[in-house]
């Protein structure tokens, strides 16, 4: 008796610490996994986050296909009005919805046309909830089955109800019948629709293959089917136009966003973006990762496109009419000036800096795992790909002809713009903080503060200087070094850096553009010439923004996204 | 060839053998954890914690294949990217972490539970708050009544001793307080859209992790540590295995190779050298005014100096990262608009913060010496030297100083001195022994890194590898003072700090290597490198001065004695 209660009390305590520590890994896992979605015949043929299909009929036309799976309400207030207010006038329940939204674009005659489609996958399969078209919104009560859950070759289904529009308006009644039957492709269904709204009836016959969505198509006699991408468009400008700004006649102006008749409240991580047109204007919105296209230039802001590269944006940038995003699922996705899909190009890890302009046709962009590749801005064709000895750290710059990039080991590398090869590598003796440049000079900051000056040319050291501050910009510009540290503002010459002028306040932003310095302050902008000379002051509200301002420049001002969730043009 | 006696090869075994058992086999056998004669339960909680541990320490190891693995989740800003397959176990290290601080601190001293309390009391509110736009007041009930159910496991256990189920006790506040609010607010906010997951374990991490820091430092010095072991060993294995007239030979080839590379390393870069050389110039005029203070000298031997340093290092190293905390506070007040902040005019917070410390340190090193101490005033005086020159109050200087250059000076001294005492026909053995140990300390801290090369093939980063590797060696070598038991501060609780500490440590760094964000704001590496910087740094100094110190006095051993060290 004696010998078990001993033994159960050295047992005891390996027992309950081992209970405690599964308790907690159970626990860990509910807190940390999202609840895996429905694994049905139906779910399986539909796209992937950012699937994108392109098709293409025998008189020319074009169909593109994007789908992307977002959660809860916040996938609707991204999304065409009719979704949310459709919802809404129909008393969903819009918490907890794993949404697919799938969004068409028809090109024809040089004219397009979108069509989006909310839908859900339940129990039941693949439904369509609301249909966003040229034609009106519809909104289908009950919602249209689309697929059912267990579709197979050979499947039959049907379904009644009826249809409002956006507002919630009767339309009339629907009744869809649906069957399913082997399509050419191995693995793919041909799914044939007939529906009938307000005695209205539609047929047609999608395609649908696992994990593409819909690849093929047939309407009326006419018959999409996949197509290698078209590629860009004869012009397709991929430049941004140099700024030349005069801000000494500058004045903010609001141009709200009106969504449902009032004006909407924008969160992003990124800051907007315009390129040829600087009225064209691209947000990357934190509630669901659309891209969503503004044409600000009318009032209340109109949507111009929706896409969906898929996960989550880290970065946009514009070239010319080309918008570049980057994302969670290590791709890049550029789009044109009509939201067109005109390439994707897979990196080897996320790209948190973005793509940067190497020249009036090329991008580089750098990856956290250390790769650098140079693509063709239309076409999205590899022109070289170089690698650091690590992990990049920091953004990297383009100084002239060199691209210069900071990895973990440390070392500075740059490479030729044009070839990829490595001109010239430099050992700093700290880790990396901050690079900037210009054509002539590479100016990297570590961590213990020192700021060093080194030949973009050869990677030869011109000077050092020692400061304690934290730095979070570095702009070189006519003969000066511009430091946005976390004590202030200091201007260091680029010759010697021996120190020029300094501000106590450390900016929310230091942006360098058209020749001057843009200094984001909570109660505005200051615009600086290099030489510190401040020529305008632009009232802006950007506290609160969580230690940086989303402001971008245009080629006669900025662009800004103030705290208060409205965009803000500054400008002439 | 071989000379008299035992044959060469059995020499060179016993070297090696002799070797790696003095430099990493005895300070694992003496400073690791003891638990076999613990209270009950203290080894099943070690185990879970070395579980915890391995599990940490597997995703620094294998961070980049998990990140490929699968899929990444950020946050709103796309600063922070981690893999999805690794959240539930970071979450998993941190709160077992977590739980091991708050369970040991339950029979501490009241400011220790207070801390421990606030580490738990923070993020829990701080994940209910943020859950309740979502879920409303149910939101906070959860870390509400964790929170009031600690208070009073605190004051009903304060004046007990330790039971293992404490811990069980601890484990389910802390799940209550932090996991039930996280599962909740997943589901809050996985209504409204956007996935919180990579953002809620930053924010654990964030609010917790900043703790580690001081521990990732002091692993920051173990590399400096073990190369000092490694030369002072290394000669005292090889004098003592070599026959007397073979000597010569290994001696001679340490001190020309140090010579040659200081030599190569003083034409790249003069200045620098000699900047470099500032903190043993004045380490050396530090104890000659100690030594005018106080005529008789103790030995100071390598040895002495690499097994105290462990205890001054832990309050130097939270003393300094407290500092730097302090500095930080500046651009804070500017910002929050309390105006310029800097306690010494002009001089910047951090330059101030270093050189308060320093000076703090060369009082505390007078105090001792006055008391007939060597070794702690000596370390002392080459920590102040060491800070003084880390300060920033050189840095309008258009050089930089590092210890590999220091070393590099340290060794043109010792060949100055062999060359001087030679031609002054003062050459005794006890000299040029010094001397050559010079020279060997000197190549084994320039090499220091090598020993880390191994973990940095396997990781790609030398600086993930370093801080690895800091971070095990203070697991396997650092836990003596758990084995001491006051009434202020059990041992339980001792083994459980170290522990819950180390975890900690060690889950940050996996954080860094899976969100690849060495160099980013929550890279914890530099403070490795700060860590070597400050604090492996003085352990060489300190053995260099020791070595002069040997130089100019009679009657000190000037290597450890072998024969007794294995004895033991």
């Amino acid at each position: 008796m004696g010998t078990s209660g001993a033994r159960r009390r050295s047992v005891t305590p390996w027992v309950g610490t081992g209970i405690l520590l599964l308790v907690l890994a159970l626990l860990s896992v509910a807190a940390m996994a999202r609840p895996r979605g429905f694994e049905h015949a139906a779910a399986r043929l539909v796209a992937v986050d950012g699937g994108y299909a392109t098709m293409a009929a025998a008189d020319g036309s074009r169909l593109d296909v994007e789908t992307a799976h977002q959660t809860g309400a916040g996938a609707l207030t991204s999304a065409p009005e009719a979704f949310l207010s459709g919802a809404l006038a129909l008393g969903w329940e819009l918490s907890d919805q794993r949404w697919v939204r799938q969004s068409e674009r028809h090109e024809e005659d040089g004219r397009t046309a979108a069509t989006h489609r909310l839908q859900t996958v339940t129990e039941a399969g693949l439904e369509t909830w609301v249909e966003v078209s040229p034609a009106g919104d519809r909104v289908f009560s009950p919602p249209l089955p689309t697929l059912v859950a267990d579709v197979a070759p050979g499947s039959r289904w049907s379904a009644e109800g009826t249809v409002s529009d956006g507002s919630g308006a009767d339309i009339g009644s629907y009744r869809v019948d649906l069957a399913a039957e082997d399509a050419d492709e191995a693995g793919c269904l041909d799914v044939r629709q007939e529906l009938v709204v307000a005695g209205r009836a539609e047929t047609g016959v999608d395609t649908w293959c696992p994990g593409r969505g819909v690849v093929a198509r047939e309407r009326d006699g006419r018959r999409w089917t996949p197509a290698a991408a078209p590629g860009p468009s004869a012009g397709l400008g991929t430049a941004n136009p140099a700024p030349r700004w005069e801000p000494g006649r500058w004045r903010a102006e609001e141009r709200p966003l009106l969504r449902h008749g009032t004006e909407a409240v924008l969160t992003s991580a990124q800051p907007p973006v315009a390129g040829s047109d600087p009225e064209r204007l691209v947000l990357a919105l934190d509630a669901a990762g659309d891209l969503v296209a503004l044409d600000t230039a009318t009032p209340g802001s109109p949507v111009l496109w929706y896409a969906h590269p898929g996960g989550v944006l880290t970065a946009v940038r514009t070239f010319g009419q080309v918008t570049v995003a980057a994302t969670t699922t290590r791709e890049l996705v550029a789009y044109d000036d009509r939201g067109r899909r005109l390439w994707t190009h897979r990196l080897d890890d996320v790209s948190q800096a973005g793509p940067l302009a190497l020249d009036a046709t090329t991008l580089v962009v750098a990856d956290l795992s250390g790769t650098v590749t140079a693509l063709d801005v239309a076409t999205g064709a590899e022109r070289w790909r170089a690698a650091l000895d690590s992990d990049l750290t920091g953004t990297p710059v383009v100084c002239g002809d060199v691209v210069v990039a900071a990895d973990a080991v440390p070392g500075l590398h740059a490479f030729d713009a044009a070839t990829g090869a490595e001109r010239w590598r430099w050992t700093p003796p700290e880790p990396v903080q901050t690079v900037g440049c210009d054509a002539g000079l590479v100016v990297l900051t570590d961590l213990e503060g020192d700021r060093h000056g080194i030949d973009a040319g050869d990677g030869t050291t011109r000077w050092r200087v020692a400061g304690p501050s934290t730095v979070r910009t570095v702009a070189v510009v006519s003969g000066l070094v511009v430091l946005g540290t976390a004590d202030g503002v200091e201007a260091l010459d680029a010759a010697t850096g021996e120190s020029r002028w300094s501000q106590p306040e450390a900016p929310l932003t230091l942006l360098e553009a058209g020749g001057h310095l843009v200094l984001a302050r909570p109660a505005g902008l200051d615009v600086l010439t290099p030489d510190g000379q401040r020529v305008a002051e632009v009232p802006v509200d950007l506290a609160g923004l969580g230690g940086s301002a989303r402001l971008s420049a245009v080629e006669d001002g900025l662009w800004v996204l103030t705290a208060a969730g409205t965009l803000t043009r500054v400008g002439p | 060839m071989t000379p008299p006696g035992r044959p060469w090869w059995r020499r060179l075994t016993a070297i090696v053998v002799g070797w790696v058992w003095l430099v990493v086999v005895e300070p694992v056998r003496d400073g690791r954890v003891h638990v076999r004669d613990g209270p009950p339960g203290l080894a099943a909680i070690t185990a879970v914690a070395a579980v915890g541990y391995l599990v940490a320490g597997m995703l620094v190891l294998l961070a980049r294949p998990i990140r490929d693995a699968g899929a990444l989740v950020t946050e709103a800003d796309g600063l922070v990217v981690l893999p999805e397959l690794s959240l539930a176990p970071l979450l998993l290290v941190l709160v077992l972490a977590l739980i091991l601080l708050v369970t040991a601190a339950l029979h501490t001293h009241w400011l220790l539970r207070t801390g421990a309390y606030l580490l738990f009391a923070v993020p829990s509110l701080l994940i209910g708050v943020l859950a309740f736009p979502g879920l409303g007041l149910s939101a906070l009930l959860p870390a509400l009544l964790a929170l009031v159910g600690l208070a009073v496991l605190m004051l009903v256990r304060r004046r007990r001793r330790f039971a293992w189920p404490e811990v069980l006790w601890v484990g389910g506040l802390v799940a209550l307080g932090v996991l039930v609010p996280l599962v909740l607010q997943q589901q809050s906010i996985r209504s409204i859209g956007p996935d919180v997951r990579a953002l809620q374990v930053n924010l654990v991490f964030t609010l917790v992790a900043q703790v580690a820091l001081p521990a990732v430092v002091i692993g920051g010095a173990a590399l400096a540590e073990l190369a000092v072991r490694a030369g002072a060993w290394g000669v005292s294995v090889v004098r003592t295995e070599t026959p007397r007239r073979w000597w010569v030979l290994p001696a001679s080839a340490v001190v020309v190779a140090a010579a040659a590379w200081a030599v190569w390393l003083v034409l790249q870069e003069p200045l620098s050298v000699a900047f470099s050389a500032l903190p043993l110039a004045v380490g050396v005029l530090a104890l000659l005014a100690m030594q005018a203070l106080r005529r008789r000298g103790d030995p100071v031997g390598p040895e002495d100096l690499v097994e105290e340093w462990p205890r001054l290092l832990t309050p130097l190293a939270v003393v300094t990262v407290l500092g730097g905390w302090a500095a930080s506070l500046g651009p804070v007040a500017e910002g929050l608009g309390l105006g310029r902040w800097s306690p010494l005019g002009d001089l910047p917070t951090l330059t101030f913060s270093r050189l308060a410390v320093a000076g703090v340190g060369l009082v505390l090193a007078v105090a001792w010496s006055g008391a007939g101490e060597r070794v702690r005033p000596t370390l002392l005086v080459a920590f102040a030297a060491v800070m003084l020159n880390s300060s920033g109050l050189f840095a309008a200087l258009p050089v930089s100083w590092s210890g590999d250059r220091l070393a590099a000076a340290v060794a043109l001294v010792a060949v100055l001195l062999l060359a001087g005492f030679a031609l002054t026909r003062s050459l005794t053995s006890r000299r040029a022994t010094a001397c050559v140990l010079m020279a060997a300390l000197s190549a084994c801290f320039a090499l220091r890194q090598v020993l880390a090369d191994p973990i940095s093939w396997l990781l790609g980063f030398s600086a993930l590898a370093l801080t690895l590797f800091g971070l095990v060696w203070r697991l396997l070598s650092d836990a003596t003072w758990t084995r001491a038991d006051t009434p202020a501060f059990p041992r339980p609780a001792r083994v459980l700090l170290f522990w819950g500490y180390a975890l900690l440590a060690v889950t940050s760094l996996a954080f860094v290597a899976l969100g690849r964000q060495l160099g980013g704001p929550a890279d914890v590496t530099p403070f490795t490198v700060l860590g070597d910087h400050l604090f492996g740094t003085p352990v060489f100094l300190a053995a260099v001065l020791g070595c002069l110190w040997q130089c100019v006095h009679r009657g000190a051993a000037v290597v450890p004695d072998i024969a007794e060290e294995l004895a033991d």
